[in-house]
Parts: structure tokens; C-alpha cells; sequence
């Protein structure tokens, strides 16, 4: 793009530049301050007393969560559950948007088929139902149980048929008029013309199954399948002194403090984003080169 | 192919590790068929010899549901499926015990909802209050009466008295036992008053023994800097969001007025039974409240606070309604804090001079039910017989309670300590300090007794325990308070009745709101309407419920 | 409003697209996902038959009593149940607004920065909020917004203003809820919009570059109307929501002082606890959430078609 080094535009970068460092500083001093939570000892944390730097360091927070065995069980099934339900989100995803980006024209029942995706985004039957429709179907106890009732994210399908319209109709009809049909039009030409929205949407996807915890503790009849998350759940719930037993009032406060131990989830959990999303973001960067698909 | 690689070794570590630690339970791939639970049970319809402690021949499989406990750690190589409990219930019950599905305790609820409806109930499970009730009006529990009369151990039978009986006949419907209680210490939960020892010596104030003390204290707390320094920084009486909480909250603080909220008692000497929440002087009791808060004798921001632990261990708070584990949380991080800080525990103080009493509630928890269709319903009586007699009985063996760090007895699925054990363990230490008699000591006990003897050795992260079972520990207090009948136990004790069910919800809310915003400085004749409301919003057909059922217990 | 970006100026010549070419792919390409669909969402919907019932556990759902619109009665006479309606309108409605507007500026702006490593690293950092749960946003946000000790308040009382009670004052909690979740999410759409950025037409750039158009110009006339579908798009999805203010944020920040203005209907019926009709009551509140949520979609996306030929999914 053209720069513009007028004065007034100098003005406006300064501005620009000091306004967005300044928002990203205020979105990341929490973080570290919830990092320095995690490595500081839990009297410390009680009381209020960590700033952004540990007080009285310790990885106590981190062995606690690592140490069991069930850490790497669940590791293991939250990289299954990547491999297998992100690839997968992406084609189902890619499926539907294409046909649903045509036309009415094109494809005279695509409005209905849009009402129908977009239905299951605004109605839900609830935990019970859903969980014996699961239940039926034989998923239980696995990791399909984690994939396939949430295949369908409906937001990315209505998003990227919405990318799929502003792909220009002549490259479609040039390629029909080389004989192509609708496959090859979609892995072809709409695939390669997507990367910036494919980035956008894997990342979520990937950032949703990371991060789901509720469908592992709710279908998942044994610890050792639960997902990483669930299991970081598992381990770090509340107590609520006044309903706890005589045996366990004694002992409860040897163990770990709920909150070092959950500002170390927190790091766990936006790991992946803080390692993948680097190498995501070039898509985001180049834009859409037309001229070179033109020829 | 350098991301496949590290993927693979990855695995593969996990694995080698995981096969060391042996929780790599290979048969972790059939677990979801629930159907082959029945096996080896058919073969034994004949019921075994009464004996309640006796094997069965050939060995019975029993299906269970659990809720795992937070925190739980287990020696390596165990799990929640094999661990010391797993493996004595086989080796000397002859019951191999299998769970359908284990869950952790917030979704155990949930799961166990979803379970019922889909029909497909463990052989034993726990069960709410609620779900107890229900399943015992559709029919789909094992009557337990004759299990218990002709299978409960006698020192099972004790502990089941320990409540006075209450946990049992709220489980009994027409005359049937339909689940065993969880009877557990409700009497730790009394509350007591929990105060900076040198911060009331600094400024020279005598013990809180009337409300007015109370007051007067939180007012030198508040005002006249006992921490001396030089900042207005202190919290004279602190309290969480949650007021008619027993420890961080201000139930004692009502108890000091004779007033029981949520807890149901007689009005006038055997009279109908009312409840505590909208008696009259429950109107005074928030007046002085009010009149404290107005001065800045409570936290003023009590109401965003979940809790006062956080104020405690920052060394901001001089006074606070608390319960006797208290030492243990947030006390010691109190002094780790500030060894200087000195927490003494009082009674808590009354308006007047009749004593204050703490109120209490006997009514279980949870309770553990049988499923109607279960093969041998007297297993869950066998199991419980074992627990009991394994943490208390004759052959008790510590191991079945703490196993180094871990903490054992929260591997069996079905538990019971009864209502005295920590005063029971108070009293025996109190006995044993003074003969010197250590062998009487169980090994809990002795652990205790242990643990105070290096505290009075100079170790100072031995001071909880010291504070709770020491001669002048918090247990003392509870003994006290036992001793002298000087606690207020609820009067209702049944199941939920449906209007409770239905209203609790919204009256519990109605009252928070109105009691927060008294204190906080509505007008104090909202406490006349919010009674009007309470009333009409289901409250009065509540208290015809309990009485009702009261009429039925005598 | 307009289709997309440079498809609009192209000519298209659909008379062509039907008989060139089989239809048949498109049908098979959506049978997968509306196989999942029927099953895993369409199915479970049976299940709204809870709302017009008391449902057991114990009885399942053939055997539970039909009570036809008893748990809809119920919940309206709700204690304070039209002033929680509002309160749940009022906040959403602010978060819907304050959520689409600020990640487009953001988005304009980051889209002007040239040097790349700086651009990548913002990028990251506004999407990290996101990941912190509000049970520990709830613990940071009561410590820093504390009358006493906060940092916010000592920075309002350092330029001489009175501190303020921001968790405990009902007429600047709703305000509080905003903002809190506008910067914690706002790296989520943030997202979302550079992504529509970026797949405007580079050559629709140069082309106004000719013509001497002044960035604004260009944003004005080429990156707006780009961006467009999206921002409806997201605008109106976010219309199915408009009944759930955010649960978690508002439980772990309000507490009874704030009730007038912060309660929503999710915490209400939480606080209500009613463990025997739990199933029916909140399915009969996800079904009116659900109703809603659909009618004012249905109504923008049919006022977009009708009145700029505009279908907006």
C-alpha cells in the first residue's frame, strides 16, 4: 500500500502505534500478573500480595498439576482430539459453506439449507436429550464423543460461506468453462483464495477443543480418557468449607491452593495460542493476490 | 516429519511412565459397556451367612458410581479402581467392586441425573436428599430395613446413633429403610469467634463476652490502628458476601441474638416449630448490624468478598465468625504471614445473659441407596460394616485412614466417621497428655499427639494441629459446647418436602438481597415486609410442611 | 448494502452457471454435515418436550407429568422477573454494540501499521484475555476495582476524585460488565475483521491510489464496504444471543447489592436452585431465549433481503 509522509499522517501513526501498545499492554499485564500468581507461593497469593512478579517463587502449582499420571493420559487425548477433530471441523465446515455460498440460482434450496445449519445455532436440546442421543449412537467412553457432536461449528460455516461469496464469479466460470466441476472449483480455486479465513477459523477450532472440558466430564466414564482440560478441572475446584467433612477439614490445606493452581491452567491453557498463533498470523498478513489466479 | 517424530516419542514416554506408575489400566477400552456387570453374581442368589463381616463364596461383583474427590493423590501404582479398599474388599468381602462411571464431584449430580433417567443405575450409589426422596416415591430402591437389622455390625449400628438416630429415620419411608445416612461431624461445624489475641492486648480490651464487647472491640479494631501502623487499614468484625454462612460469615453473630436463620425451632416451649429466619429478634439483630456498618465496624466492602481468608492472611482483620478447622485455613497462613499474630477463639458472645448457642444441623448430606434390581442389596451394609470397622473397630489399621500423604479412606466408595470423631480424638489426646499412656492412641490420634508435642518442641508448621487438638485447641471449645448442651440443633431433620423444594430457592434469595441491603442501610421495615413476603411466597406452607412432618416424629 | 467487495463490480453471467455444469456435487457436499446435524442436534431438540413438563429423572421422559405452560408461568412470576428481562436486554444489547464497533476500529487500525513484528505481537496480545477465565478475571477485577486499594481507585483519587465502588454500586455495575467482557473478548472479532481485511482486493487499493484518494477515502469507500458482509453477518448472529448476558461473568462479579441492575435472567434461575424441575425450567428458558434470539434474526435477515437484496448467510 502507499505511504503518505505528510505531516499530519506522521502525526496519526504516532498515535496509532502508541494507542494499540498501550490496548495490548492492557490486555497482557493481567496475564502476567495471573503468570506471577502461578509461580508464588499461596500464602502469598491468599492474601492478595502478588503483583507482577512472583513473591517467594516456587513451581509448586506446576508439579502439582504435572505430577499425576493422568497429566499425560490427558495430554494424549487432547492431541488425539486435535488431530482427528480440527481436520475434520475444517472439511465438514468447507462442505457446507460452498454449496450454502451459491446462489439461489445455482442452488435453489441453499436458503433452506442456511436456515437449517443456522436452527441448530440458536436451539439446543439440552444436556439430557443430547447426552442419549451420545449415548445411543455408541460414543461413549471415546474420543468421538468429543468430535462429532460438535463437528458442525455453525459460526465458522456462516462465516466462511460469507468469505466464499466475495471470491470473484469469473475465476468459478472460467475454470466451468475449462470443464471443471464443483470439486475441483472448491479445492482449486476457493481453497487457495481462503487462507486468511482458514487461519481465522482453524485457530478457533483449535482453540475450542483445547480449551472444552464440560463434554469430557460428561461423557467420559473414566479419568484416564478425560482431555486435558478436564482434567485440569478435576483437580482444582473450590472447596466449600462449611459442607466439608469432619475427616477432610483436617487435611484439605496440605495439598495446594485452588488459585496458584488455576493461574497455572491458565497458562496451559492459552499455550497453544501463544505457540501456533505465530505461525498462523502470515495468512492474515498477504491478502488475497488476484492477479496471479487472474493469468 | 520432525513433528511425527517428537509426537511418537511423546507417546511413547507417556507410555513407559504410565507402565511404571501401572495406572495404564489396559482394560480401559471395554470400560463403557456397563452391561457385563452381572457375571459372577447370579451364581450367588442364596444368601450368604449372616455374618456381617462374612466372604462371600464365590466372589459377588457390585457396581458402583463415584464421585472422585477433589485432590485425591494415590500411592503409585494405585488408582481409584485398585487401590487398598479395592483390593481388601476382594481378598476378605469376596466383593470385586466395579464402577459403571466415575466423575468428578461437581458433575456427579449431573451424571447421576442423566443415569437415572436412562435407567441405568449402578447396583450402589449416593444419592442428594432430593434424588433420594424421588427415587424412593418411584419405587426403585431396595428396602434395606431387614439388611440393616440382620447385617449392621454393632459398632456400625453405634455410629449410626451417634446423631441421635436422626440420619436413619430421615431415610426411612413407611417405616422402611431405604438408604444408610452419611452421618457425618456436624457438630464441627458449630461456630466460635475468632480474634487477634495481640491486637486486644495492644490496646488493652477485655474478652468479647456480650455483643456489646463485640462492638466495642470492632470499634478499637477499626479505629485505633492495633497493628500500629499508622494506617487506617484494619477491619474491626470481617465478613464474606455470604452472611448466613457458619465460618466467614455473621450466623454466629445471630446466634448471639437467640436468632437461628433457615433453622427450624419451637416457638415457645413445645410449641410449632418456626423458623429462625423471621422471628423478631432477628429485626435487632440487623439493626445493630446496620448501626456497625453505618460506623465502619464491618468490612465495607464485605458484599464482593466470596469469603474472609484472603483479609485474614493479609493481616487486615481483627475479629471474625469461624469454626474450629479455621487453624488450618487461613490461621496458619496467618502467621507464616505475621508470626507475630495471635488467634484466640471465644464462644460466641450473647446479647443478653442467657448463653448464645450455635446452631447445627443433623440432617446427612448424601445418602447411599441400593438399586431395586441389585443382586445381593446387603453388600452395601458389608462395605459399610468394613470401612467402620477398619478406621475404628478393634482391627483398625491406620492405613485405611491416611497412607503417608494420601489420604486413603477417601478411596472407599461408602464412608462413615459419625458425628464425635475429632472431639472423640480431642478427649483421648487430653487424656493420654496427662498419663502419658501413648499406646491408647490410635495411629491418627497419635499422629495429632505427635504433631503437638514438635510444636511445643518449637516447630512452628506443627501450630494448626496444636490449635485444634491441643489441650487448649479449638476441639476444646466443641467439647464445651457439647458438654453443656449449649448448641442449637435444627428441628427439622426430614427430606426435603416439595414446597421447600420449590421455594427455598427464591425465599434463601429474597433474603439475602433484603438482610444485605439492611445492613447496608435500607430501612430496617423492610425486615416487616420482607416477613410479609416470606410468608406469602411459600413460607408459611413450608412451616405447615415441617410441622406436619413434625407431628409424624413424635 | 452490497454484496461483498470487487465481486460487485465484476458482471456475472448466471445463465450460464445451471447448465454448464451437475448440480449433484453441491447435495452431496452438504450431506455429511446435515447427517451430524440431524443427529447430534436436530434429535436432542425432542427434548423440549422437558418444558412442558415436570420432569423426573426417576420417570424419564414419557412417564413425567405434562404441565403444558406451568414452568413458562413460573418463570414470569419470578420475583422481579421483568426488571431482570430488562437488566438481561440493556447489558447485552450494550456488549453487542460495544463488541462489533471497537474490534473494527481496532481492526482499521492495526491494518495500519507497517512494521510487521510489531503488528504480529498486538495481534496476539488482544487475543489473550480471552483465555482467562472469569472466575479468575472475577478475583483480578474485585482486587483492582476495590474502593480501598485498587489500583483504579488510587489512580481516580490521585487526580482528586472520590473512589469509587464499582462492584457494589448498581448504577455503574452494568457499565463494569461492559467493559469487562468488550476487553476480554474483543481480540476474538478483532480477529475475525482483519481476516476480512485482508481478503479485500489489493487492486481496488492501487486503483483509488490513482485517483488520489486520501486513506480515509479509502477506508471510507473500499475497506468499510469490504468489510460489510462480515460486520452484518456477526451483528446479526450475535442478535441469538441477546437473551444470555454472559452467565459466568456476571456470577462471579455481582453479588445481592447489585441485583437492581446487574441480576440477568441465567443467575436468577441459577439462584433459584430448583433442583426438582431443573431439567424442565431450563429448557423452558433456553426454548424462550432460543425463540427470541430467532425472531429478531429472522426479522434482520429479512429485512436485509428485502430492502438491499442482501441475504446475509
Amino acid at each position: 500500500m502507499v505511504h503518505d509522509s505528510s505531516w499530519s499522517n506522521k502525526l496519526f501513526q504516532v498515535c496509532n502505534y502508541s494507542f494499540l501498545i498501550l490496548l495490548s499492554l492492557l490486555c497482557v499485564v493481567p496475564l502476567v500478573h495471573v503468570l506471577a500468581m502461578s509461580f508464588s507461593s499461596s500464602t502469598e497469593v491468599e492474601a492478595g500480595l502478588v503483583g507482577l512478579w512472583p513473591v517467594d517463587f516456587t513451581t509448586d502449582a506446576y508439579a502439582f498439576v504435572l505430577r499425576k499420571s493422568e497429566f499425560l493420559d490427558s495430554i494424549l487425548v487432547t492431541l488425539e482430539r486435535l488431530a482427528i477433530g480440527v481436520p475434520l471441523n475444517l472439511l465438514l465446515v468447507t462442505l457446507l459453506a460452498y454449496p450454502l455460498s451459491k446462489e439461489v440460482k445455482v442452488f435453489p434450496l441453499r436458503t433452506y439449507f442456511a436456515w437449517f445449519v443456522v436452527f441448530t445455532m440458536l436451539f439446543n436440546g439440552g444436556l439430557i436429550p443430547t447426552y442419549m442421543v451420545v449415548k445411543e449412537t455408541k460414543l461413549l467412553d471415546s474420543i468421538w464423543s468429543l468430535i462429532l457432536p460438535g463437528a458442525i461449528p455453525v459460526f465458522h460455516v456462516v462465516l466462511l460461506l460469507n468469505f466464499f461469496r466475495g471470491i470473484p464469479k469469473e475465476l468459478e466460470e472460467a475454470a466451468h468453462m475449462d470443464g471443471a466441476g464443483h470439486w475441483v472449483t472448491l479445492f482449486r480455486i476457493y481453497l487457495p483464495l481462503s487462507a486468511p479465513v482458514f487461519a481465522t477459523i482453524g485457530l478457533f477450532a483449535m482453540v475450542g477443543h483445547w480449551n472444552a472440558w464440560f463434554d469430557g466430564m460428561i461423557y467420559m466414564n473414566h479419568p484416564d480418557h478425560y482431555p486435558l482440560q478436564t482434567y485440569l478441572r478435576t483437580i482444582i475446584i473450590d472447596q466449600d468449607l462449611t459442607v466439608l467433612g469432619a475427616e477432610d477439614a483436617i487435611r484439605q490445606f496440605e495439598n495446594i491452593n485452588p488459585r496458584t493452581t488455576r493461574a497455572a491452567q491458565v497458562f496451559l491453557g492459552s499455550l497453544p495460542v501463544l505457540l501456533a498463533y505465530p505461525f498462523l498470523q502470515k495468512y492474515f498478513m498477504k491478502g488475497i493476490v488476484l492477479g496471479s489466479v487472474k493469468g | 516429519m520432525k513433528r511425527r517424530n517428537m509426537r511418537t516419542l511423546l507417546m511413547a514416554s507417556a507410555c513407559v511412565i504410565l507402565a511404571l506408575t501401572s495406572a495404564c489400566s489396559g482394560n480401559s477400552g471395554e470400560a463403557g459397556s456397563p452391561s457385563d456387570r452381572t457375571g459372577a453374581s447370579n451364581e450367588t442368589k442364596v444368601p450368604n451367612n449372616v455374618d456381617p463381616a462374612g466372604k462371600y463364596e464365590p466372589p459377588i461383583t457390585v457396581t458402583m458410581a463415584r464421585d472422585m474427590p477433589d485432590n485425591l493423590t494415590f500411592p503409585s501404582g494405585d488408582s481409584i479402581e485398585n487401590n487398598i479398599f479395592t483390593r481388601s474388599y476382594r481378598d476378605e468381602l469376596g466383593i470385586n467392586l466395579k464402577y459403571d462411571w466415575i466423575t468428578d464431584s461437581t458433575q456427579y449430580n449431573e451424571k447421576l441425573n442423566i443415569a437415572i433417567t436412562s435407567g441405568e443405575l449402578p447396583d450402589i450409589f449416593n444419592v442428594s436428599p432430593v434424588q433420594l426422596k424421588e427415587l424412593a416415591e418411584a419405587d426403585q430402591l431396595a428396602d434395606l430395613t431387614e439388611v440393616y437389622e440382620k447385617y449392621a455390625s454393632p459398632l456400625a449400628a453405634e455410629k449410626f446413633k451417634e446423631d441421635g438416630g436422626i440420619g436413619l429415620k430421615s431415610a426411612t419411608f413407611d417405616g422402611k429403610l431405604m438408604a444408610l445416612p452419611y452421618v457425618t461431624a456436624a457438630i464441627d461445624g458449630a461456630t466460635m469467634l475468632w480474634v487477634r489475641k495481640d491486637w486486644l492486648d495492644n490496646l488493652k480490651l477485655p474478652e468479647p463476652k456480650t455483643i456489646d464487647d463485640v462492638v466495642e472491640i470492632a470499634r478499637a479494631f477499626a479505629t485505633k490502628d492495633p497493628d500500629g501502623n499508622n494506617k487506617n487499614d484494619t477491619i474491626g468484625l470481617a465478613t464474606g458476601q455470604k452472611i448466613f454462612g457458619g465460618g466467614g460469615g455473621l450466623l454466629g453473630f445471630f446466634n448471639g441474638f437467640h436468632v437461628y436463620p433457615n433453622a427450624w425451632i419451637p416457638e415457645g416451649e413445645g410449641g410449632p416449630l418456626v423458623n429462625g429466619l423471621i422471628q423478631p429478634e432477628t429485626k435487632q439483630a440487623l439493626a445493630k448490624l446496620q448501626e456497625m456498618y453505618k460506623e465502619g465496624l464491618i468490612d465495607s466492602e464485605f458484599t464482593t468478598k466470596t469469603g474472609v481468608g484472603p483479609d485474614v492472611i493479609a493481616g487486615k482483620v481483627g475479629m471474625f465468625y469461624g469454626t474450629m478447622s479455621n487453624p488450618l485455613n487461613p490461621l496458619l497462613q496467618s502467621k507464616e504471614k505475621n508470626p507475630k499474630a495471635e488467634w484466640q477463639y471465644y464462644p460466641i458472645a450473647s446479647v443478653d445473659d442467657k448463653p448464645a448457642k450455635p446452631q447445627i444441623s443433623y440432617t446427612p448430606p448424601t445418602y447411599y441407596v441400593v438399586n431395586k434390581n441389585a443382586e445381593n442389596p446387603e453388600a452395601l451394609m458389608k462395605l459399610m460394616n468394613f470401612f467402620i470397622e477398619k478406621n475404628f473397630g478393634e482391627t483398625a489399621d491406620y492405613t485405611y485412614m491416611y497412607d503417608g500423604p494420601h489420604r486413603t479412606h477417601q478411596y472407599a466408595p461408602v464412608r462413615n466417621f459419625g458425628v464425635t470423631k475429632n472431639v472423640d480424638n480431642w478427649r483421648l489426646i487430653k487424656e493420654v497428655t496427662a498419663s502419658g499412656d501413648v499406646s491408647k492412641l490410635n495411629p491418627e490420634q497419635k499422629g495429632y499427639y505427635d504433631d503437638i508435642k514438635k510444636f511445643e518442641g518449637g516447630d512452628l508448621s506443627k501450630w494448626s494441629i496444636a490449635d485444634i487438638f491441643g489441650q487448649e485447641g479449638s476441639l476444646s471449645l466443641i467439647d464445651k459446647y457439647v458438654s453443656n448442651d449449649m448448641m442449637l440443633v435444627d428441628g427439622f431433620y426430614g427430606l426435603p418436602t416439595a414446597n421447600m423444594v420449590e421455594k427455598n430457592g427464591p425465599l434463601n434469595d429474597m433474603a439475602l438481597e433484603t438482610f444485605t441491603k439492611i445492613i447496608l442501610g435500607d430501612s430496617l421495615d423492610n425486615f416487616d415486609k420482607f416477613v410479609a413476603n416470606w410468608n406469602k411466597l411459600g413460607g408459611e406452607a413450608i412451616t405447615k410442611d415441617v410441622n406436619e412432618w413434625a407431628a409424624t416424629q413424635k | 448494502m452490497k454484496p461483498a467487495s470487487g465481486a460487485s463490480r465484476m458482471t456475472l453471467r448466471p445463465s450460464s452457471a445451471r447448465s454448464m455444469y451437475a448440480q449433484w456435487p453441491l447435495y452431496a457436499m452438504i450431506v455429511p454435515g446435515a447427517i451430524l446435524l440431524i443427529i447430534y442436534h436436530y434429535l436432542p431438540m425432542l427434548g423440549f418436550v422437558m418444558a412442558f413438563q415436570n420432569f423426573k429423572p426417576t420417570l424419564g421422559f414419557f412417564d413425567s407429568k405434562w404441565v403444558g405452560l406451568d414452568n413458562f408461568v413460573y418463570i414470569m412470576n419470578l420475583p422481579n422477573i421483568y426488571q431482570v428481562i430488562w437488566n438481561t436486554f440493556y447489558i447485552s444489547i450494550m456488549k453487542v454494540v460495544a463488541g462489533q464497533v471497537f474490534p473494527i476500529l481496532v481492526a482499521l487500525l492495526l491494518n495500519e501499521i507497517r512494521i510487521n513484528i510489531v503488528k504480529r505481537s498486538i495481534q496476539t496480545l488482544i487475543y489473550l484475555p480471552h483465555f482467562l477465565s472469569w472466575i479468575i478475571l472475577g478475583g483480578i477485577l474485585i482486587e483492582i476495582l476495590s474502593p480501598s486499594r485498587g489500583i483504579v481507585n488510587q489512580i481516580i483519587q490521585a487526580f482528586g476524585y472520590n473512589p469509587v465502588f464499582f462492584l457494589g454500586n448498581a448504577d455503574i455495575f452494568p457499565y463494569v460488565l461492559v467493559v469487562s467482557d468488550l476487553w476480554k473478548e474483543f481480540g476474538f472479532s478483532t480477529i475475525v475483521y482483519l481476516a476480512a481485511l485482508t481478503s479485500i482486493n489489493p487492486h481496488l487499493y492501487e486503483a483509488a491510489v490513482v485517483d488520489g484518494a486520501s486513506r480515509m477515502r479509502q477506508i471510507w469507500h473500499i475497506t468499510l464496504p469490504g468489510m460489510t458482509p462480515v460486520i452484518v453477518l456477526v451483528a446479526t448472529l450475535s442478535l441469538g444471543n441477546i437473551l444470555s448476558a454472559g452467565f459466568d461473568q456476571v456470577f462471579n462479579l455481582y453479588n445481592s447489592s447489585v441485583y437492581e441492575t446487574g441480576d440477568i435472567i441465567d443467575t436468577l434461575v441459577y439462584r433459584m436452585g430448583i433442583e426438582q424441575v431443573k431439567y424442565s425450567l431450563a429448557t423452558a428458558i433456553g426454548l424462550f431465549k432460543s425463540v427470541i434470539g430467532f425472531l429478531l434474526i429472522a426479522i434482520s435477515y429479512s429485512l436485509a433481503y428485502r430492502f438491499a437484496n442482501y441475504r446475509i448467510f
